[in-house]
């Protein structure tokens, strides 16, 4: 054994040990800088395991490991009352007690340590069992040291095993020698053991191109899996590893784990083990089969055809030989070269000259108008990659399908969706983005944090509410509307008893009883008891048939209704605003008809419509291709129902916005005053408690529920206005709660994001100043960027987090002052 | 020395090259053999014979993909609008006649000469019913995954507009390769008989 120690670094003031790097054999076994990346995630994770599955004292093995690393850990864990250490090599473990002492802390020492030098193979024989066998051998090199990886190996350990006793071993890298990976897992499953196997980045190790580093933990009686993993508790604090994010290194992709399917057993007479070792990627290619040989100038096939057979031999020197071989043959003019053997064509026999001449005819007809092909497919590829970016940037939804399919005259829309994790993505762009988005009604959670955060003035309501005409101001202009339907309403339910949403979901449709026509003005009318004349006719039952957002409806006549609570509405229709109660079908009370309000409610539904109308265009060219199948295929003929709804919806919005019609201009809507709570629409809860409703003529009517006074005239409060109040206070109170409940989710997500982000920011900026290099890659989500991209993305995903932090904080501020003024109101007026 | 009638033959012979028909302009030339012509006239018409027969051989050959590319521009230009952005009568005389038979009647001219009884039509079902695979296909996939949410997606109802797809590209396919089996026949013909 040829042992060598690199020393890197000397000690300094602030590292006091030197950092050194061991080699075995010229092959690279740790370097102290991030060894215990490697020992913690060897030994760790199985005591763990066993920790928590069989408690109480424990006798370990670690075979291999004289270094006396994997040593340190175990004994570094709770309730490790013995351990066997076994290595054949004396001079390794003389370093272990010298030179390594400090940093495997004196483990040697230990009295709990018991060393033997000797053959592991020798010590197994008649051992007492054990609860945990570590395995740290090097990688073999040779084929004696494929021994200890075999399945008479594996079965020997197993046979050592206490019941629920567990094996972790080493591998070799799942990246840069996969198949020989999958071959030790097979070995390990042919030995009867329920391996499960994961990979840990070890900086060292990828620097001397080992790759990620495999592991495995094996057990005769449990099949451990991902998700034990993922629950591990550690109860010694790691210094380098990650144990926490180990099971992340558990999960193969199918890929990967088919690898397993064709790697075989290595057993100690087959030696199946060091050939994939030392050949990496052959063993794909034999399961393949032939490769690939009409590729011109492909060598690959040729190269791995050629094994190495022997560790100092490397792929690239077989390659560069060849490649040498190869360009001199590519460069041959093979012409020129058989009209020289033909020149000397008295030494050859007259067949092989005709077989020359037949070549070179042959090469002159037949290669030539090959070469000419070539190139005109070349410009012909090249001609229809210009015409399809043509075409593309004359009409990208046909072309390429990837523009914004926008909602019409409103524009495309852009939706930044948080992930509530680590990124913020926007979509809006590329392919069919413009078509995702938040659904036009529902913004619950996040949504109501992140858009609708500092935007809700004094509303009340947390949801995106017409109830509300201060949020509903900021809603029209902001809401995205979706262009698509996710649901089966417009295909199967509407029209038929249920209210359909933009999404296509639907809901068992409300029904308005009111006076058909509109009403006039005045609230005396209604306390009077009397009627317009232009009410003279039987009320009229009117199904809800689309839900415009979360409150609005649009109904089958075309009047548009906010709902304020489960029995209390308000119609807008012909420039007025009536207040109603589903009891009754008189207008409790005239609101003040506000021309902003109208006219966001009009912006929403035109907004809406065309969404509509794009979606409809989109089934009509559908079924434009696919309608001659209505006959014989159902989803066809529901493609076709679903435009024959659409259509009408767009004809319904049509005359819901003409429904709608303008009010008189009037004074414009001050807004809220300090410490007024909007409960809805042109109602408002004052400073002092009282309830004030906005009246036609602009002026204000305040109740105590008890009675109305309006100007200098007192009147009793009719019970059903007291009802309708109460109901909306209800209404509007469980909507806060449930938006401060919302936020506080919200909030405790946010904060869980941060502390995550805050560890990897702290494991980059280790990682930058250890190497010292900001290029230095580094994992990244799924991705290898360098450790300065890492730092700032995750700098960038901080101070989003952060933001959102802030913003959700004062929501939730803002939520519970208005909460305490609800429940005041409630408790007075109860 | 080469008598009148070898020199007819010969010209006869290099006529019938000219013109694209390689057996008789190799009977022709036989003859012109067997009237004493030179053996540097017969190798140098012999060896003529032989590259332009295998030089149309590869024009009949790659004429699939030429066809394929004509009809391949067609659609794709026709991609730039839906079926109903045309107006069907335009898309439908387009799609199912201007396109197949401008392909079709290519591929009949390339194949002028060919004696193998249904090699132009073959040839031109083929070219034309690829590219109308890949405009139809490309197309109703297009509209399939915008009315799902931007993005095919896995389902009972994805399944369903898949299975429609693939209907619709089968059926639009054979009728474009029917259309183009005319056009390439006319071609054929026209080529012929300019011939």
């Amino acid at each position: 054994m040829n042992i060598f120690i690199d020393e890197l670094e000397p000690p300094t003031e602030a590292a006091t040990q030197t950092r050194f790097a061991l080699y075995i054999d010229g092959d690279f076994q740790f370097d102290t800088a991030d060894e215990k990346v490697y020992h913690e995630s060897l030994a760790l994770p199985a005591l763990s395991l066993l920790h928590a599955h069989k408690p109480g004292p424990k006798r370990v093995l670690i075979c291999g490991g004289g270094d006396g690393l994997a040593l340190r850990e175990c004994l570094r864990f709770p309730n490790v009352a013995h351990v066997d250490l076994v290595d054949y090599s004396p001079e390794m473990l003389e370093l272990a007690a010298t030179q390594f002492a400090a940093i495997n802390q004196h483990a040697l020492e230990d009295t709990r340590t018991h060393i033997h030098i000797c053959d592991a193979w020798d010590f197994l024989n008649g051992t007492l069992p054990y609860d945990l066998i570590v395995c740290d051998f090097t990688v073999p090199r040779k084929h004696e040291d494929t021994r200890v990886f075999s399945t008479e190996w594996f079965e020997a350990l197993s046979a050592c095993l206490n019941p629920g006793g567990i094996i972790a071993a080493n591998t070799v890298s799942p990246q840069t020698t996969p198949e020989a990976f999958w071959c030790l897992m097979n070995t390990l499953r042919a030995a009867n053991l329920k391996a499960l196997p994961y990979r840990v980045c070890i900086p060292s190790f990828r620097d001397h191109g080992y790759g990620a580093w495999g592991f495995v933990i094996a057990s005769r009686d449990k099949r451990f899996t991902t998700l034990d993993l993922k629950r591990i508790s550690c109860p010694v604090a790691t210094e380098q590893a990650d144990l926490s994010r180990l099971w992340r290194g558990a999960h193969f992709t199918r890929a990967e784990r088919a690898l397993a399917h064709t790697a075989p057993t290595n057993t100690i007479d087959g030696g199946e083990l060091l050939p994939l070792l030392l050949n990496p990627g052959l063993a794909g290619i034999e399961a393949g089969g032939l490769p690939d040989l009409d590729t011109p100038y492909d060598l690959n096939p040729l190269f791995n055809a050629i094994p190495i057979a022997h560790p100092y031999h490397t792929r690239a020197m077989i390659e560069t030989l060849a490649e040498q071989v190869a360009g001199s043959v590519r460069d041959l003019d093979i012409p020129r070269l058989i009209d020289a053997v033909i020149k000397r064509s008295s030494r050859l026999s007259s067949r092989i000259v005709d077989e020359l001449r037949k070549l070179k005819e042959f090469m002159q007809e037949r290669v030539l108008h090959f070469e000419l092909f070539s190139a005109w497919s070349y410009r012909l590829f090249a001609a229809l990659v210009i015409l399809m970016t043509l075409a593309n940037a004359i009409s990208p939804d046909n072309a390429f399908a990837k523009g914004s399919f926008s909602g019409g005259a409103h524009g495309g829309f852009s939706v930044s969706h948080s992930t509530g994790m680590h990124s913020s993505s926007s979509f809006g762009k590329g392919s069919f983005g413009a078509e995702s988005g938040s659904p036009g009604g529902s913004f619950a959670g996040r949504s109501s944090t992140s858009s609708f955060g500092g935007q809700r003035g004094s509303a009340i309501s947390p949801s995106r509410s017409f109830s509300s005409f201060s949020s509903s101001r900021s809603n029209v202009l902001s809401s995205p509307v979706s262009p698509h339907f996710t649901g089966t309403g417009f295909r199967t339910s509407y029209g038929r008893g249920t209210a359909v949403d933009i999404n296509g979901s639907y809901e068992r449709a409300r029904v308005y009883n009111y006076w058909g026509g509109s009403y006039g003005h005045p609230y005396t009318q209604v306390y009077g008891g009397q009627r317009q004349p232009a009410q003279q006719q039987q009320p009229q039952p009117h199904e809800a048939l689309f839900l415009a957002s979360d409150d609005m409806s649009v109904l089958d006549n075309g009047d548009v209704v906010v709902n304020v609570s489960e029995s209390v509405y308000i119609l807008l229709t012909n420039g007025t605003a009536a207040l109603m109660s589903a009891g009754s079908p008189d207008p409790i009370v005239m609101l003040y008809p506000d021309p902003e309000l109208f006219a966001n409610v009009r912006d929403q539904l035109a907004q809406q419509q065309s969404s509509v109308v794009a979606a409809a265009s989109v089934r009509r060219d559908w079924l434009a291709w696919s309608g001659w199948t209505a006959s014989f295929l159902p989803t066809v003929r529901s493609d076709r129902d679903e435009l024959r709804n659409l259509t009408d919806l767009i004809h319904r919005l049509d005359l819901a916005q003409q429904r709608l019609g303008t009010p008189p201009a009037g004074n414009a809507n001050p807004g809220l005053k300090p410490g007024e709570t909007e409960l809805f629409i042109g109602c408002v809860i004052r400073q002092d408690g009282t309830i004030a409703l906005h009246e036609p003529d602009g002026r204000w009517l305040s109740t105590d529920l008890v009675t109305i006074k309006h100007n200098t005239d007192t009147h009793p409060c009719p019970p059903v206005l007291a009802t309708a109040v109460r109901s909306a206070l209800d209404r509007v109170l469980r909507d806060i709660k449930s938006g401060i409940k919302a936020d506080t989710a919200d909030l405790q997500q946010l904060r869980m994001d941060a502390s995550e982000l805050n560890s990897d920011m702290n494991q980059y900026v280790s990682i930058r100043d250890m190497y010292g290099d900001s290029s230095y890659e580094v994992d990244y989500g799924t991705d290898e960027i360098p450790v300065s991209e890492a730092i700032f993305k995750t700098r960038q995903n901080l101070n989003q987090t952060e933001t959102e932090t802030r913003a959700t904080e004062a929501d939730i501020e803002k939520l519970t002052t208005q909460q305490a003024v609800l429940d005041a109101a409630v408790a007075r007026y109860r | 020395m080469e008598d009148e009638i070898t020199h007819k033959e010969l010209a006869a012979a290099e006529k019938a090259l000219a013109e694209g028909r390689y057996d008789a302009a190799q009977r022709l030339l036989n003859k012109a053999a067997e009237s004493g012509a030179t053996p540097r006239h017969i190798q140098d018409l012999h060896r003529r014979i032989r590259t332009e027969r295998v030089r149309h051989e590869f024009a009949v050959q790659n004429s699939v993909f030429g066809g394929f590319g004509i009809a391949f521009v067609g659609y794709l230009l026709l991609c730039i609008r839906q079926p109903l952005g045309w107006g069907i009568p335009l898309w439908l005389a387009l799609a199912v006649g201007v396109v197949p038979c401008a392909a079709g009647g290519y591929v009949g001219r390339r194949h002028a000469g060919e004696r193998e009884p249904g090699a132009s039509f073959r040839d031109g079902a083929k070219s034309v019913a690829g590219a109308m695979v890949c405009y139809s296909g490309f197309s109703t996939l297009i509209l399939v995954s915008r009315l799902q949410k931007g993005a095919l997606q896995l389902g009972e109802e994805a399944f369903a507009a898949l299975l429609t797809t693939a209907l619709l590209t089968i059926v639009a396919a054979g009728m474009a390769g029917v259309a183009s089996v005319a056009a390439s026949r006319i071609g054929v013909k026209r080529t012929d008989a300019s011939a």
